[in-house]
């Protein structure tokens, strides 16, 4: 186990004390030990014990999933890897906590200080949560996206930023990997497109927005999010970084932006965190505050199916169960071709697609870029046109 | 004193549902939390005492090597003897400390 990736106080906008820094950094590695030993322990189990008696019996890929997940709660390495994978994830948060209530206050005033220098942020106390998240905490993160604590709170905008990269290190210590991977998807499917206004479905603090700043120079950039505190944590990095962004605190069903409003609309790890019902409604209101011609990129987690091995199938919907992500995988029980259809997007310019999930690695000089390489899973991925009948996606290039 | 501004107090637990799946159900669980959580402050610990092993010796207080070297004395083996036990007993109070 190694541990390249770190984030320092300009990235985190937090500042640990040395033993915080510690609990945290115990907290990432513990995930690493959980989905390292704990589960290659849990995977042996599978192999000896499970595989040999339901793999050939049963030819359905769902069934067979369902029928390993219930056998592997049988056994032993497999239950004490999900308990401790629920313990891990508390830790991300728990040792976390302590900086971001210490630091909170000092965070809302240097948010007073610079909101609105360059960008904008409209908070809407109505606004009404909508149920599927204030049935639980997603993630475990308590107080979940809008929990406030004090007024003008950046909280839990801190306790996501940090928290999201001691989850997932590999993401960028920006937290900006999933910004990468869609990024690198539009390059590589519509070379040629160049939005001057984006709109981030679900942006929460941003950081997949970064590298849309870098690859296109003159964007006007906006978020939506129905979390007040990741907005103003969004707004006040966003000012540090000199850039403008202009945020909205909105449902994602009813943006309340003016009809053809934006050249490309984004979805980063959006999806997985609604519901059912919902999703024909973000679609609609996606397609409706595009221009003709423009573009709807949703990035979203893989399709567990697709994993060829069952273990890692189970492994991977764990989440699910362990880390209040009800919808998780159901997501992809939808058929997004039909929805995005009903949606009002051209069956010729709907592209269900992946797109590489771009993996950090540090400077090898300080003077150099960080290197970010293509792993070998990818995101689900989707590329789909507003225009009229019949028209193919190509012709946004 | 200076009114300082309230601070937020997050919760250290999530709404939503908690399964355990572990034989011994919650209570072994939560003491899994609790020796996970322990083993975070082990971790911690001994980073500070690298920390401070480091800047020492790069301040010339300390040579390289020189805690790893060092041997304790009589005295302070005693000393250690009677701070381990006094540890056992406040650890495993509730094997050793039996009502009269």
């Amino acid at each position: 186990m190694a541990d390249a990736n770190e984030q320092d106080e300009s990235q985190m906008l937090i500042r640990p004390s040395l033993d915080e820094r510690g609990r945290q950094t115990f907290a990432k590695h513990l995930r690493q030990f959980v989905f390292g030993p704990v589960r290659a322990a849990a995977q042996r189990a599978y192999k000896g014990r499970v595989a040999a008696r339901l793999e050939p019996t049963i030819a359905d890929g769902r069934a067979l999933r369902q029928r390993a997940r219930e056998a592997l709660l049988a056994e032993p390495e497999y239950r004490f890897f999900a308990d401790l994978h629920r313990i891990s994830q508390e830790q991300i948060w728990n040792s976390t906590a302590e900086t971001v209530e210490r630091d909170a206050t000092a965070l809302r005033a240097q948010w007073r200080a610079v909101s609105g220098t360059r960008g904008s942020l409209t908070v809407d106390p109505q606004l009404t949560i909508p149920e599927y998240l204030r049935r639980m905490d997603t993630h475990c993160m308590p107080g979940s996206y809008y929990r406030e604590w004090i007024e003008d709170d950046l909280a839990n905008g801190a306790l996501y930023h940090r928290g999201s990269f001691l989850y997932a290190p590999s993401g960028g210590p920006d937290v900006d990997g999933a910004g990468r991977a869609s990024l690198a998807l539009l390059r590589r499917e519509l070379p040629r497109f160049r939005p001057c206004r984006i709109v981030d479905l679900g942006c929460g603090t941003c950081g997949p927005l970064w590298p849309y700043f870098e690859a296109f120079p003159d964007v006007e950039i906006h978020g939506v999010d129905i979390g007040a505190p990741l907005l103003r944590f969004a707004q006040l990095a966003a000012e540090r970084r000199g850039r403008a962004l202009h945020l909205r605190q909105a449902d994602a069903a009813r943006t309340g932006y003016e009809s053809g409003s934006f050249d490309l609309a984004t979805a980063h790890i959006l999806f997985h965190e609604t519901e059912k019902d919902a999703v024909p409604a973000i679609l609609a209101e996606a397609r409706r505050i595009l221009r003709d011609d423009g573009i709807l990129l949703i990035v979203d987690l893989p399709d567990a199916q697709r994993i060829p091995d069952v273990f890692q199938q189970v492994v991977f919907d764990g989440d699910a169960y362990y880390n209040n992500e009800h919808f998780w995988q159901r997501m992809h029980e939808l058929d997004w071709q039909a929805e995005l259809e009903r949606a009002g997007f051209p069956s010729a310019g709907i592209s269900l697609t992946g797109a590489p999930m771009m993996l950090y690695g540090p400077p090898e000089r300080t003077d150099a870029p960080p290197r970010w390489t293509a792993g070998r899973f990818q995101y689900f991925a989707v590329l789909a046109r507003r225009a009229a009948s019949g028209a193919s996606l190509e012709r946004a290039a | 004193m200076k009114d300082e501004p309230p601070r937020p107090r997050i919760p250290r637990a999530a709404r939503g549902p908690r399964p355990v799946f572990g034989e011994g159900g919650e209570p072994l669980n939560q003491l899994l939390a609790a020796v996970t959580a322990l083993t975070a402050e082990v971790a911690t610990l001994r980073q500070r005492l690298v920390v401070l092993e480091s800047l020492m010796t790069s301040a010339r207080v300390i040579d390289p090597g020189a805690v790893d070297r060092h041997l304790p004395d009589a005295a302070m083996r005693d000393e250690q003897a009677h701070w381990n036990e006094a540890l056992l007993q406040r650890v495993f109070y509730r094997y050793v400390e039996t009502p009269e």
